[in-house]
């Protein structure tokens, strides 16, 4: 649809090879939608059920498209203009369907046909802007400049058209021209990576590296899945005779560039299979592969689209909108996957995780103890139980839950150093002793164990040269300043007060103004009074 | 070390229909003009005189009409001298029949053409008396005395094992591929001759396009639309570098040569050139959408892949884009060869320029080449100095591979006007094909393009080959006008066929470069003879020969309009007829 934001179907195209044509289909579908939602709002002059017909023609459109099956599509905008012969909105979302599949000359006959219509100023603009793009592609230059220059005079604050036009510009060598236009596309977008890495292109045309190198990493910070940036800041670098910079610049080119490939290769494979959710799984690990949390989302967005009863597509989607921190879509894709898979208990635990970190606790006790009630052996359960306990002073439940969870993963050095901490708490110390020295025992390698329990027994003064022992060996494995800490005070009991004054100041190097370390020292330096050392 | 006093013209200029006017003009501009020569509008014309001349070549792919996969490459051609008379003679690659329907058809085989040049403007078909007809699946040919006995022998491409006819010096050939050790049995398509070791013997280059078999062939299917595969359809196959051992046979060196340690990709354009000036052949190769490659050379024959490091493996967005031919030249008058491309439609052609021997920048779109190719699909490409300016011009053929293109995309179409670009002089070119004459109005399907002068006339001549279509010589007509200069190198030391040489030609203020190259375009060969034009200077100040085998030659004060031989370490003499 070419309402809103549609135009950058077009620029999306336009970007992708010959050879890897796909619509990005979450953003179809949400540019879709808002077409859909003003198509709806616009007063044609048909009756309330034809506006409630050509509403679900869209919608169907909307799917088909999203799924990739263009025919279906193509017949759905059919009906709508066999019932709003003058919809130029469906003659611009005509554009962009067969721009998907390519159909540059028909795409191009859509979008005239919309233009003569009586659309709005927005229609028109991003008709202009489709043809401005398609034309370009052709290699119609004078057309695409001519078609690029009307979209910006109708659309002048859209960011898209100014860079749109840029591209034209450079493409027939007006490098003045084009760096206008991407400044004005920035200055209405900050964050257009494109327009910074058309600036970064201008500049290299005209033996500017030092600008290019500036305007690159601009482009990068804010899209760094762009191999071309890379390249052209190889580029530049080489020609600032910044040879290191250059070689840095091709190694990120080869990595981003095999992701980018990797990507165009499973496009390939969707044309051919637009509707396969496993290609868009597999293509999903392949943007996770370099972080790029976003598109991996948009591929499971389609996923859930594609098969909506999917529970696992949904579920994927939870966990990857939490990889990016973004709860409350994570937190409906995970319900929704309990919603089709009851038995799955994934959702369960990570909606309870999600909300203990909430400090909503009975949720979190619901979905947890509701993955226990279909697997009993769950210890992520289990710990989540545990934790929340804790933190509500429940500390039985608490140690009940970490006890279940260590008989059910003996070899879990943190249960038991979780199961310790906690019985310490409820000083039930001799358990406390036992589970840090099973903890030693699973993991020799865990600090905290050997910090944990150097500290029990300094505390208790039990054992006291072990702790000064057991205090050493956490600190080798981690000289933090907790641990530090720890084996100041064990120096502390046992009466080493030089040594404890040592460990402590260590500690203070670290964390400056902790206050338990400054009073310790205070500690330390009292009995070195008093005790004349 | 030898200066030559006096200036014979091989050749008087041809009368041409617009001879007067250009004479005037030039009277004109002799008084009123600016002196540099690139401000002038050229009045050389290009005029297709093939049938004229006897040509009547017509190229086949098989015409299976099943849509081979290895049909749409076409074929390539060249010029050479093989009867040692003066004289340019053409050599065109067919294809051949593919199937049992076809063969039991067609009552006479398709074979690989030799003309001889008559000199009278004339070329007469001697591939029978030559026994030069390949009948093999044919794509491209080189040329190249490998024997350094004094005459070219010819190696041809197919798609199958590859034939290298051995110049016999009495006008005939004799197929030696298998003893010579060069009967690689892949698909062949560009390949050249250099001496990558400076032994002194002409070494060989062939690049590969795809593993493919008839038998394998697939059906593309796109929209509906049954039309040709592209090159993603096949893997694609390794290219392979020949050592000549200097007793007539040749090793394969691929892997020990650095060749193999880049991935197989599609091999179409191949190209020699010493682009660093460090006085050995690099080796430029254009891939069919995958990166190109640039082997630059140890010293010692051993390669090293450098394009992402040069820049001159992508495009300027970091792309790869379906590179058909390739051409090394010094277009800026630098001392540094230059490289373009010449690409799929919707991607332009590419130039390169060599910066210092370290790195190229991308000039397309600044040279006003890139906004101008755009819209066509190239293939043979070549820097020459059509109107004898000083300036090195470009010239690319065009044709689409899909013969249906008409079905699925109107913005294009399948026969394509080839295009000629005039250099400006100052790193710009303007498309000049329509102000240069009628032969460059035609739309056909050409692939191939050669360049020499046929005629002996001082300027530079254009064959081209076009697919399932009859050959066109372009005459330039008008390129005289202005002066020029030919070499013809013989290497004592080095390979005979002075392969690699470069000669530095400095007149007035102007100092033009170029080397001996054989190879580069698109499956085709060029006139081995070194061509520059000189605009109105009155005579060759200095020139320099940096032979392959490091040797120097030089000499002053030469009168243009002439061809000269030289002779490495024994100075030049004018050509006699």
């Amino acid at each position: 649809m070419c309402f809103q934001r549609p135009a950058r179907n077009c620029a999306r195209i336009e970007e992708r090879s010959r050879l890897s044509l796909y619509p990005t289909l979450g953003y179809v579908l949400s540019v879709i939608l808002i077409g859909v939602v003003l198509t709806t709002n616009l007063a044609f002059a048909g009756t309330a059920g034809t506006e409630h017909l050509v509403k679900r023609h869209f919608e169907q459109g909307v799917h088909f498209v999203e799924i990739g099956v263009y025919d279906q599509a193509l017949a759905e905008i059919q009906k709508v203009l066999e019932l709003q012969p003058n919809n130029s909105e469906a003659y611009c979302f005509l554009g962009d369907v067969y721009q998907y599949q390519e159909m540059y000359n028909e795409a191009a006959d859509a979008y005239q046909r919309a233009l003569t219509l009586n659309g709005s100023i927005q229609t028109r603009g991003i008709a202009n802007w489709c043809l401005g793009i398609i034309y370009n592609k052709q290699g119609k230059f004078l057309e695409a400049e001519k078609y690029g220059k009307e979209a910006v005079s109708l659309l002048p604050d859209a960011a898209w058209t100014h860079y749109r036009l840029g591209n034209i510009y450079t493409q027939r060598g007006k490098l003045d021209e084009a760096t206008g236009a991407y400044q004005k596309a920035i200055q209405l977008n900050p964050e257009l990576a494109e327009a910074y890495r058309g600036l970064g292109r201008t500049a290299l045309m005209q033996d500017d590296p030092e600008t290019a190198i500036q305007y690159y990493h601009s482009a990068v910070q804010r899209n760094p899945y762009e191999e071309s940036a890379y390249y052209n800041l190889a580029k530049a670098y080489r020609r600032a005779n910044q040879f290191e910079q250059a070689k840095s610049q091709m190694e990120l080119f080869r990595e981003v560039k095999a992701y980018q490939d990797a990507v165009q290769d499973y496009r390939k494979k969707l044309k051919n299979n637009p509707s396969n959710v496993s290609l868009y799984a597999e293509l999903a690990k392949v943007h996770l592969e370099i972080n790029n949390i976003d598109a991996a989302i948009q591929e499971f967005n389609i996923v859930t689209s594609l098969s909506p009863a999917l529970a696992l597509g949904h579920y994927n989607l939870g966990a990857l909108y939490m990889q990016k921190g973004e709860v409350q879509p994570a937190i409906e894709a995970f319900q929704k996957a309990i919603e089709l898979d009851e038995n799955d208990t994934e959702p369960y635990i990570r909606l309870g995780w999600i909300f203990a970190s909430q400090k909503k606790f009975d949720l979190a006790k619901f979905y947890l103890q509701g993955a226990l009630e279909r697997d009993s052996r769950l210890w992520e359960a289990y710990q989540g139980l545990g934790e929340i306990y804790a933190q509500e002073g429940a500390l039985n439940d608490a140690i009940a839950a970490f006890k279940a969870l260590t008989e059910i993963q003996p070899k879990s050095a943190a249960g038991w150093l979780r199961l310790g901490t906690i019985q310490v708490k409820a000083k039930q110390f001799d358990e406390a002793v036992h589970a840090f020295q099973t903890a030693i025992q699973t993991d020799p390698d865990l600090p905290d164990s050997y910090n944990n329990l150097a500290w029990l027994y300094a505390d208790r003064n039990m054992n006291l040269a072990q702790a000064v022992t057991l205090a050493e060996k956490a600190v080798a494995l981690n000289p933090s300043g907790s641990n530090l800490d720890t084996l100041s005070y064990a120096h502390y009991k046992n009466r080493n007060y030089p040594e404890a004054e040592h460990m402590i100041q260590r500690a203070l190097e670290i964390e400056p103004n902790r206050d338990q370390y400054l009073k310790l020292l205070k500690e330390i330096q009292n009995a070195r009074k008093i005790n004349g050392k | 070390m030898v200066s030559i006093s006096s200036a014979t013209l091989l050749k008087p200029p041809k009368q041409t229909s617009n001879s007067l006017h250009a004479f005037t003009f030039i009277l004109v501009c002799t008084l009123f003009c600016p002196s540099s020569a690139n401000t002038l509008q050229s009045n050389a014309g290009f005029i297709n005189i093939a049938a004229d001349a006897g040509i009547d070549f017509e190229h086949t792919d098989g015409k299976s009409e099943l849509r081979l996969f290895n049909e749409y490459l076409g074929a390539g051609g060249g010029f050479f001298d093989y009867n040692n008379d003066g004289h340019l003679d053409i050599y065109l690659v067919n294809g051949a029949l593919q199937t049992d329907q076809r063969k039991h058809i067609q009552s006479s085989i398709p074979t690989n053409a030799l003309y001889r040049n008559n000199g009278d403007g004339t070329f007469s078909n001697v591939t029978s008396s030559t026994g030069a007809g390949d009948t093999g699946y044919g794509v491209g040919a080189a040329v190249g005395d490998y024997d350094n006995d004094g005459d070219l022998d010819l190696y041809v491409t197919n798609f199958g094992a590859n034939a290298f006819y051995r110049n016999n010096g009495d006008a005939t050939f004799e197929e030696v591929s298998l003893n010579a050790g060069v009967a690689n049995l892949q698909w062949g398509t560009s390949c050249a001759f250099a001496d990558v070791n400076n032994d002194g013997y002409l070494d060989l280059y062939v690049s590969n396009y795809a593993d493919y078999a008839i038998e394998r062939d697939k059906r593309c299917v796109i929209r509906g639309i049954w039309q040709y595969c592209g090159p993603g359809t096949y893997p694609p196959d390794t290219d392979v570098l020949y050592h000549n051992n200097g007793d007539g046979t040749f090793s394969d060196v691929s892997n020990t040569s650095g060749v193999l340690n880049v991935p197989a990709y599609h091999g179409l354009g191949v190209v020699f050139g010493d682009y660093d000036n460090d006085g050995d052949q690099d080796v430029y190769v254009a891939n069919d959408q995958d990166a190109n490659f640039l082997f630059r050379n140890r010293g010692d024959g051993a390669f090293d892949e450098v394009a992402l490091a040069t820049g001159v493996g992508y495009s300027d967005m970091g792309k790869e884009e379906a590179g058909m031919g390739t051409a090394f030249g010094d277009y800026d008058n630098d001392g540094m060869l230059d490289l373009t491309v010449s690409n799929f439609q919707n991607e332009t052609n590419t130039l390169y320029h060599n910066r210092s021997g370290e790195y190229f920048t991308d000039e397309t779109i600044t040279s006003g080449i890139g906004e101008v190719t755009y819209s066509y699909l190239g293939w043979g490409i070549s820097f020459f100095d059509y109107d004898n300016d000083g300036y090195k011009d470009v010239f690319v053929a065009n044709g689409h591979v899909l013969d249906n293109i008409a079905e699925i995309d109107r913005s294009t179409t399948y026969p394509q006007q080839n295009l000629l670009f005039r250099n400006l002089g100052d790193g710009t070119f303007a498309d000049v094909t329509n102000q240069a004459g009628s032969g460059l109005e035609l739309r056909k399907v050409s692939r191939g393009a050669a360049f020499g002068d046929y005629d002996n006339d001082g300027d530079i001549d254009i064959l081209i080959t076009n697919w399932n279509q009859t050959a066109d010589l372009l005459r330039n007509d008008g390129g005289n006008q202005n002066n020029w200069v030919q070499f013809r190198a013989v290497g004592v030391n080095s390979n005979r066929s002075a392969i690699g040489a470069r000669i530095k030609v400095t007149s007035g203020i102007l100092s033009q470069y170029a080397e001996v190259q054989c190879g580069g375009s698109y499956l085709s060969f060029n006139d081995l003879r070194v061509h520059f034009g000189l605009g109105k200077s009155e005579k060759v100040d200095f020139i320099e020969i940096r032979w392959p085998s490091g040797k120097i030659d030089s000499a002053d004060n030469l009168p243009v309009n002439q061809l000269y031989v030289v002779t490495e370490g024994h100075g030049l003499s004018q050509y006699q007829d």
